[in-house]
């Protein structure tokens, strides 16, 4: 190949490696027998069983799935329409306020939701809070990764579909669904990991109201550091990684939003 | 009545003039062309027929009746896409049929009509099959059969044929003649090809930046373009600027610059001294090396400047002694010979008074 | 054409008012609150108060606040310094894997690409943990460092709770984005344009200085957006592995709305990030603009 210079070839070894020795670690000392993140004392499950009789840590646990749960069917029904209307009729102002809230810096739409909560909707912050804030930025992803899969058909088939006698919602039904589904549901996918992830809209939103468990991983950080959140680290990132490769399998352009 | 009416079309996109008050009548069973180079019109004119998009004024009317509030799925008009549009996510058979699954057909109905569709079209055992699968010519008679599978009273092709190879073209045009003769139905073909135009059509209107220039069988079209544009866009011709020295009735005498005087049949409409361009087709200049063209009343003396070999017949371009430059097309009959006349030669070339067409400016 | 219309409100209706009233009222609700008094018990004074006496309606107070005490400018500037220094590290690190999965062969790109994205699989704040976990006071790193420093004699330093910490946080989280658009723009370019630069006689440095890096302006300025807008508002990597003077804008804000309770000066302080980062955003589209 073409000027694959070794220094290339260093340097770029060299970022994969900053990359992923981080996250071995945490993975290692969570089957670490000692309560220091210091040195390797022997292979152990017991951070595992720790985990397991956490209450609090299961409750944060159950609640980030229910809003992950939530908010991606949500985000994914309104995240489509959005796609299509932009796809569609060239819908210029929707394109720009789906894409906001992926742009621009979470903590700006953390705050600002806070205040609308707090200073127009009176409203208790908690679970719904917390839900509607996270399909503002769902919203966005699915959008991208369904406006792709339209943008990869053929236009003209829409067209024949109604040539052929389809109404408006049959040719949706029979023609545009089946065709985008992979994109939707990879676009759900991604909508629950990053709902399940989210940390900084959370913080802002969640008030006292309710628990996550990025909010209590969080809060194990700041006060008590022990392996039990090496363990939960470790599961968590098993299962978003469960999901990112299901989703890039079913469409390869939902991953470009998010990085 | 004719079947299909366009009164007064006129659509705009911005600053461009789509259609220009394009006037046409279309009658049932006809076999009727749209041609024109890309960017004249044709295809919107399509789209409005099939109900994708509506003139800014004038009417089109099928059976007497304003189609203008019809939407598309309401039309009995069905459409051929150019890159035929099969749906991706379905086999042949669920695209054959799904104009009658829209509707609300029996399923003793719907299995009937594909299966009758399917052996029309020579598609058994393809049924299965999803589109990626097929090749271009079986792609082409999926969706020719999901169009005609609710047995509409005007097909409409966008460019049907474009997508394939030039061998298959040529079968495929055998094909599409001998169905439409044998179903009736209306055909309403849109292409930039001038050949198939000719080869298929019944009539052909030929359209230019949104106008339509000539409406007419393709002989006529071919043998009496109305004007320059028709002249030159169907088939070859050789353009000579020319002016008319004099206008009897039956016969004009043109004066060409480096040729002199040439005969050329009489134009209704042409008055001495106008200035203007004499066409003729190069199958109707012949080519000599002795004095069998001296009794044409038009015949001049030239060089072979180049021969180009297409196999059946050969172009031969020739330079006469002020520079003008004539094309000749001879058929090669004799097997084994690529040309008849080699570069250089000095030879004499002519043509019938009455060929040729004199356009005023 | 009227049933078009229909359509375009039915489907386009549902997302555009659910996101006109979460995101574009919250947006106008934060730029009055930033003109607003502060309330007697934390968030808004009312803007229309029978008590002639108490504070009400729009002031410009709080944003003439910030620029009185020099240590809000302090901070806006040092956050921007840091996002700089991410947005150049990450450029450096970003650039030799873009150009390696560019130039590696079609099948293998995507692997490749793939590995750049898995780490970030990971929650945000488990990837900050590694790093608590990495500098630690008792963590190899620590001490191999402070053992080299012994050697020299001089002081040991704490890793953790840092400047240095912040940054290479900043850097680890940030580094995908500034890959992505990099690859994305350097495996468009044709491989021909430097088959001719060396037939031209460059050498690889001047292929890669006067053929890759020019066109790839778009890619690192795209990328350099993407890295540079997100850092300026983070707030958890500082508070996390920052000590007392590593204060970013996030950090600012949110001390503003969860801990000091003068929600007019957060959304002071909001509005104005939101302005930096549109004149970077405008500043980086124009010119992307000028070298696509």
């Amino acid at each position: 190949m073409h000027d694959r210079h070794p220094w290339l070839w260093a340097a770029a070894m060299a970022a994969y490696a900053f990359l992923y020795l981080p996250l071995a670690i945490v993975v290692a000392y969570s089957f670490n027998d000692s309560r220091l993140n210091v040195e390797w004392t022997g292979f152990t499950w017991h951070w595992y069983q720790v985990l397991l009789h956490d209450k609090n840590m299961l409750v944060a646990a159950g609640n980030s799935l229910l809003i992950a749960l939530v908010s991606c069917l949500i985000s994914t029904v309104l995240g489509t329409m959005a796609a299509i209307a932009i796809h569609r009729h060239d819908f210029k102002l929707l394109n720009f306020m789906v894409m906001t809230p992926v742009a621009m810096p979470e903590i700006l739409l953390g705050v600002s939701l806070l205040l609308f909560y707090i200073q127009v909707l009176h409203l208790t912050l908690g679970m719904l809070s917390v839900v509607l804030a996270h399909v503002v930025f769902s919203t966005g992803f699915v959008a991208i990764a369904v406006r792709a899969a339209l943008a990869a058909l053929d236009e003209r088939i829409f067209d024949a579909a109604r040539d052929l006698g389809a109404s408006p919602w049959q040719s949706f039904r029979h023609v545009t669904c089946p065709l985008i589904l992979p994109a939707m549901i990879a676009g759900a996918l991604m909508a629950f990991t990053l709902s399940i992830d989210d940390f900084v809209i959370t913080f802002f939103t969640a008030g006292v109201g309710v628990q996550t468990l990025p909010l209590h991983i969080y809060s194990m950080i700041k006060t008590t550091v022990t392996p039990e959140v090496n363990a939960v680290s470790t599961l968590l990132m098993l299962l978003t990684l469960a999901l990112i490769f299901t989703a890039a399998r079913l469409a390869p352009d939902t991953l470009k939003g998010k990085y | 009545m004719a079947q299909l009416e366009i009164r007064n079309v006129t659509r705009r996109f911005g600053d461009l003039l789509a259609l220009d008050d394009v006037c046409l009548k279309i009658e049932t069973g006809e076999f009727f062309t749209l041609l024109g180079p890309s960017g004249c019109g044709k295809t919107t004119l399509l789209r409005m027929i099939a109900g994708f998009d509506a003139p800014d004024s004038g009417q089109i009317l099928l059976d007497g009746k304003d189609l203008a509030d019809t939407p598309p799925e309401k039309r009995p008009v069905h459409t051929v896409f150019q890159s035929y549009a099969l749906f991706p996510h379905m086999t042949v058979a669920e695209n054959i049929t799904f104009a009658l699954r829209m509707g609300h057909f029996t399923q003793s109905e719907i299995s009937a009509r594909l299966h009758a569709s399917i052996e029309q079209m020579r598609l058994t055992g393809k049924t299965c099959k999803y589109p990626h699968e097929l090749s271009g010519g079986e792609k082409q008679r999926v969706a020719l059969a999901r169009s005609l599978i609710k047995r509409p009273g005007l097909l409409l092709l966008d460019e049907s044929l474009a997508a394939l190879d030039a061998r298959l073209r040529e079968e495929v045009q055998v094909e599409l003649i001998n169905l439409q003769s044998e179903l009736g139905i209306t055909f309403v073909f849109v292409t930039h090809a001038q050949t198939e135009a000719l080869a298929l059509s019944h009539r052909i209107a030929v359209m230019n930046q949104g106008r339509l220039e000539q409406v007419d069988e393709p002989s006529k079209l071919y043998g009496f373009p109305r004007n320059r544009f028709v002249a030159g866009f169907v088939g070859h011709i050789n353009q000579l600027g020319a002016q008319v020295l004099e206008s009897t009735p039956g016969r004009l005498r043109l004066s060409v610059p480096g040729m002199g005087d040439i005969v050329a049949p009489a134009q209704a409409s042409s008055l001495t001294g106008q200035a203007g361009i004499f066409s003729i087709r190069p199958e109707q200049v012949r080519i000599g090396i002795h004095d069998e063209l001296a009794g044409l009343k038009n015949h001049f003396s030239g060089k072979i400047q180049s021969v180009l070999y297409q196999g059946d017949v050969s172009v031969y371009r020739t330079k006469l002694a002020d520079g003008v430059i004539i094309e000749a097309l001879l058929p090669n009959s004799a097997p084994g010979r690529a040309r008849l006349f080699e570069i250089d030669d000095t030879v004499k070339i002519g043509w019938r008074h009455d060929a040729g067409i004199f356009f005023h400016d | 054409m009227t049933e078009r219309c229909r359509e375009k409100y039915l489907v386009a209706g549902p997302p555009f008012l659910f996101l006109l009233l979460m995101l574009a009222v919250p947006c106008v609700i934060t730029l009055i609150a930033s003109m607003s008094y502060p309330g007697e018990f934390g968030g808004l004074a009312p803007f229309i108060s029978k008590d002639t006496h108490a504070l009400h309606g729009l002031t410009l107070e709080t944003y003439l606040f910030f620029f009185s005490d020099f240590i809000y400018t302090e901070i806006f500037i040092k956050s921007i310094l840091m996002a700089a220094g991410t947005t150049l590290i990450c450029l450096m690190m970003a650039y030799p894997v873009a150009l390696l999965i560019a130039r590696s062969p079609k099948k293998r790109r995507n692997m490749l690409v793939l590995l750049v994205i898995l780490p970030f699989a990971s929650n945000f704040l488990i990837r900050i943990y590694a790093w608590m976990i990495i500098l630690g006071p008792q963590s190899a790193l620590s001490r191999l460092v402070n053992g080299i420093l012994h050697m020299f004699g001089q002081a040991p330093v704490h890793l953790l709770f840092s400047s240095a910490a912040v940054l290479t946080a900043l850097v680890y989280v940030h580094l995908p984005f500034m890959v992505l658009p990099l690859y994305t723009n350097l495996e468009k370019h044709d491989p021909a344009l430097l088959d001719a630069a060396q037939d031209l006689g460059a050498n690889a440095w001047q292929r890669f200085c006067q053929v890759t890096f020019p066109l790839s302006l778009p890619g690192v300025f795209a990328g350099s957006a993407l890295v540079f807008i997100p850092v300026l508002g983070v707030f958890a990597i500082p508070e996390i592995l920052g000590g007392t003077g590593d204060m970013m804008i996030g950090n600012l804000i949110k001390e503003q709305f969860l801990v000091a309770r003068d929600w007019p000066f957060g959304a002071t302080l909001s509005v104005m990030l939101t302005t930096i980062l549109l004149l970077i955003a405008w500043l980086t589209s124009k010119a992307g603009a000028i070298h696509a």
